[in-house]
């Protein structure tokens, strides 16, 4: 037993980086620095541009960044957050902890472009009802139709308390809807077959087969598409437009390696990044990749409006919101 | 020194849950935040573990004592598939489950999955296997007189349940229900999953509150709410089980049943049926999903060996801290062996890191933390099951002491040859429960530590679902081995 413990904390040794080199921290999400993610390749690509180690920590997502930033405070080992989205942009700024990125913005290519010069974006994706080809033959073409139709189509939602795509819906339904929104709750809640932990485990009931619908991104048939051949998962295009999520990163103000964290801010927006993301991250370039995306990315719903709060709008309602919402679903 | 292991055991595993609830205190200001939603989310925590635990313990008892009775080829392999869904993942049990009774399953109207049916199901299919090992377990080391008293004064079934079964069971009752209610209560994929968002659990309620809200206050609040049910539950049903005084023997012999009428042997099918019936589809349907998306990429093998690492190196803690704590008699220690159980999770994980991160983020630390944590959380499935050992130990002090033996001999000369079936299976149930732990790691977050539940979990993450079924067949069949060899190990001494 003893060997065991020795030669785990001998393999330890051998994962822990060499001191001589600058190291970069970077904060991410599991998915992004995980084996399919596209974490791997990015640390080789801006390795080679630096004579650095960049490191990841990885935490369960944006949310739980947030808070293990709030806990360490000015202690932060962090020298880059990357995985933030614009629902928590503002939160993350009353910190105090992020300084300017030092990016020129307009090489951001996100949808109605972008201002912030504390976050920058890498990558960007519309929400959508994804549905499954074969056992639903008339999808839903708004969102006023996925919460008034047949409740025995079922969808499955993600439960904003855990998960962001979760939030996500939410935030979406109280665009279109407004003062009623918990009334639409009401109405949607028969066609609910389920709101999952997280997304992974609502797409997966989804796969599986146990409802015809789920909350997902316009990206998702993009990967069944090109990983498994199949156009058998749509994603369903509404009439009131779509709520956008916008993946962010930022620099800790108090980083002993601040330059070089505003370096790969830039790498950040470079193709040697942005290449990665489609087919890795699953989700649209923030940026000018080196070349054309995939053809099964053409093949995508395009939205016609796009719908998002700001992200103080957010910071401030969000918690009433979430109330709204339990109410109307227990209620 | 060796009198003292139980108190110094209480205190380490009382400084594990109450340092980080202070930390958790002085960063909220010590304001506690109350409201009147909690009622109904304690309320419905409270129905929900509780009827999972009665669903678990009765059937549980039934089932034990049946297959004690009943021999036939195949018990044992059934005793060894009977542990394997302690490790199954949440998720992979619930996804299992849609394939049974879901839309799109075998039998989609037997009952509602999803809703409390659903839940009870996963939570009794996680929980009643494990009952029925620990009562087993008990009942194995019955003292072969007592059977032969028994027989002797002509005890019918029933005699033979009151008089000698019951009362070796009902040592470990108040362990086996404290542990399925506490595990119960923290669920927290299942109840979301299929429970949606009108199913709000003690559990879920701290999560949201550490998370979305980051109000410490209130995750405080409901954590004690959490701390006091569970500690004031688990003390009373230690109280009202108190072990009878008895003398024993040391040999250790299978004990030599009298044979039972027919109608007895039909009732004892009817529950060993039933048990394998919540138990074996299941199974059955994770193991087929997975047939055929078994893969050993380096990131497949890498995570086994991460997750044997660990699992060990919790095991061996989990075991030397629960050796202690089963051994002492007292409703204290039997709380303080669930302490793992009773604190939640994301508190104690939220608030070591709070003591803790200025330590430094290397990856030793890092590995450090999961082993303590996770054999904090194993502590309880450890001393639940050397508990049913310990009951042959405690008639012994008197001889012991006659005979002086203290320290390392009484160890060795007694303890250890007689505990050594329990030990094996302490040791095995911490092991498992630590495999297939994601808690841990997820909390405290890491980039170069790949288990195999996290490895699954990347997967279903990246639209690889099928991958991850197979991830979960590996899981499942490195707890089959390990098991298998642990019922080997205790089953060695079981000659006389």
């Amino acid at each position: 037993m003893k060997k065991i413990i020795i030669s785990l904390l001998a393999a330890t040794a051998f994962v822990l980086p060499a001191a001589a080199k600058d190291a970069l921290t970077v904060y991410t999400y599991d998915s992004f620095a995980g084996d399919y993610g596209p974490g791997k390749a990015v640390k080789a690509a801006f390795e080679k541009t630096c004579d650095c180690d960049l490191n990841f920590v990885t935490l369960g997502d944006g949310v739980a960044m947030l808070n293990r930033l709030k806990l360490e405070g000015k202690d932060t080992k962090a020298d880059v957050v990357l995985g933030l989205d614009t629902n928590l942009t503002a939160e993350a700024k009353a910190t105090g902890l992020f300084g300017k990125h030092g990016v020129d913005v307009a090489r951001a290519t996100v949808p109605d472009g972008w201002k912030d010069d504390t976050f920058l974006p890498y990558d960007y994706g519309y929400f959508a009802v994804v549905y499954n080809t074969e056992t639903l033959k008339n999808p839903p073409k708004s969102l006023d139709e996925l919460v008034n139709g047949d409740a025995s189509q079922k969808i499955v939602l993600e439960d904003p308390r855990a998960s962001t795509p979760g939030l996500g819906f939410l935030l979406w339904m109280k665009q279109v809807y407004g003062d009623k929104a918990s009334d639409a709750w009401k109405k949607l809640k028969p066609r609910i077959l389920t709101t999952a932990a997280s997304w992974d485990d609502a797409y997966a009931l989804f796969t599986k087969g146990e409802a015809p619908m789920v909350f997902s991104y316009v990206t998702s048939p993009a990967y069944h598409m090109i990983e498994e051949k199949t156009e058998k998962y749509q994603a369903a295009n509404f009439a009131e437009g779509h709520y956008l999520q916008i993946e962010v990163a930022g620099v800790i103000e108090g980083s002993a390696h601040k330059a070089l964290a505003q370096k790969f801010m830039g790498f950040m927006l470079s193709p040697d990044f942005q290449d990665l993301i489609p087919t890795t991250n699953w989700m649209m370039p923030a940026a000018k990749t080196s070349a054309p995306l995939p053809p099964e990315f053409d093949k995508l719903v395009k939205p016609t409006k796009t719908l998002i709060y700001s992200p103080e709008d957010v910071a401030a309602h969000r918690r009433d919101w979430m109330e709204e919402w339990m109410k109307a679903v227990n209620g | 020194m060796a009198k003292r292991l139980p108190q110094l055991a209480i205190l380490a595993a009382l400084a594990a849950g109450l340092v980080p609830l202070l930390a958790l205190v002085l960063t909220s200001g010590g304001a506690l935040g109350f409201d009147s939603s909690i009622i109904a989310i304690v309320l419905f925590t409270l129905k929900q573990a509780a009827l999972s635990t009665l669903l678990s313990v009765i059937p549980g008892l039934a089932a034990a004592r049946a297959l004690m009775h009943l021999r036939f080829s195949g018990r044992s392999l059934l005793l060894t598939l009977f542990a394997l869904p302690m490790a199954v993942p949440a998720i992979v049990a619930v996804l299992g489950a849609t394939a049974l009774i879901g839309n799109s399953g075998l039998l989609p109207e037997l009952f509602p999955l999803y809703g409390l049916p659903g839940i009870l199901f996963v939570h009794v299919f996680f929980n009643l296997p494990m009952a029925t090992r620990l009562f087993y377990q008990a009942l194995t080391e019955v003292r072969p007189e007592s059977h032969k008293l028994a027989a002797q004064l002509g005890f019918g079934p029933v005699q033979v349940f009151a008089h000698v079964e019951w009362p070796a069971m009902k040592v470990v009752v108040p362990q086996v229900a404290g542990l399925i209610f506490l595990l119960c209560a923290a669920s927290f994929v299942v109840v979301l999953t299929l429970g949606g968002a009108s199913s709000t659990t003690l559990e879920v309620a701290i999560y949201q509150s550490l998370r979305m809200d980051f109000d410490p206050a209130r995750a405080l609040a409901l954590s004690l709410i959490q701390i006091g049910v569970s500690a004031v539950l688990t003390g009373f049903a230690q109280a009202s089980f108190r072990q009878d005084k008895g003398f024993a023997p040391l040999r250790t012999v299978t004990p030599q049943l009298t044979p039972e009428a027919l109608g007895a042997r039909a009732m004892n099918v009817c529950f060993v049926a039933l048990a394998a019936f919540v138990v074996l589809p299941l199974l059955a349907v994770i193991v087929l999903a997975g047939v055929n998306h078994l893969h050993f990429t380096s990131a497949t093998l890498g995570a086994l060996f991460t997750s044997l690492g660990l699992g060990l190196a919790s095991a061996v803690i989990a075991l030397a801290l629960a050796w202690p704590l089963s051994k002492a008699q007292d409703a204290t220690s039997h709380v303080i062996s669930l302490a793992g159980l009773i604190f939640p999770p994301a508190v104690l994980a939220t608030g070591w890191f709070l003591l803790l991160h200025k330590l430094g983020d290397s990856l030793a630390l890092t590995l450090a933390f999961i082993i303590a944590l996770n054999s904090l959380m194993a502590l309880p499935y450890a001393a639940a099951s050397l508990r049913a050992g310990q009951m042959r130990l405690a008639p012994l002090a008197r001889l012991q002491e006659q005979l002086g033996f203290a320290g390392l001999t009484r160890f060795s000369m007694i303890e250890l040859p007689l505990l050594r079936r329990a030990a094996a299976q302490a040791f095995l149930m911490a092991l498992v429960m630590s495999l297939g732990d994601l808690t841990a790691i997820t909390l405290l977050g890491s980039s170069n530590i790949v288990t195999l539940p996290t490895l699954l979990h990347a997967e279903m993450g990246h639209y690889r679902s099928a991958d991850a079924s197979g991830t979960a067949l590996l899981l499942l069949i490195l707890c089959g081995l390990l098991t298998f060899a642990a019922q080997k190990l205790g089953e060695r001494d079981a000659q006389p």
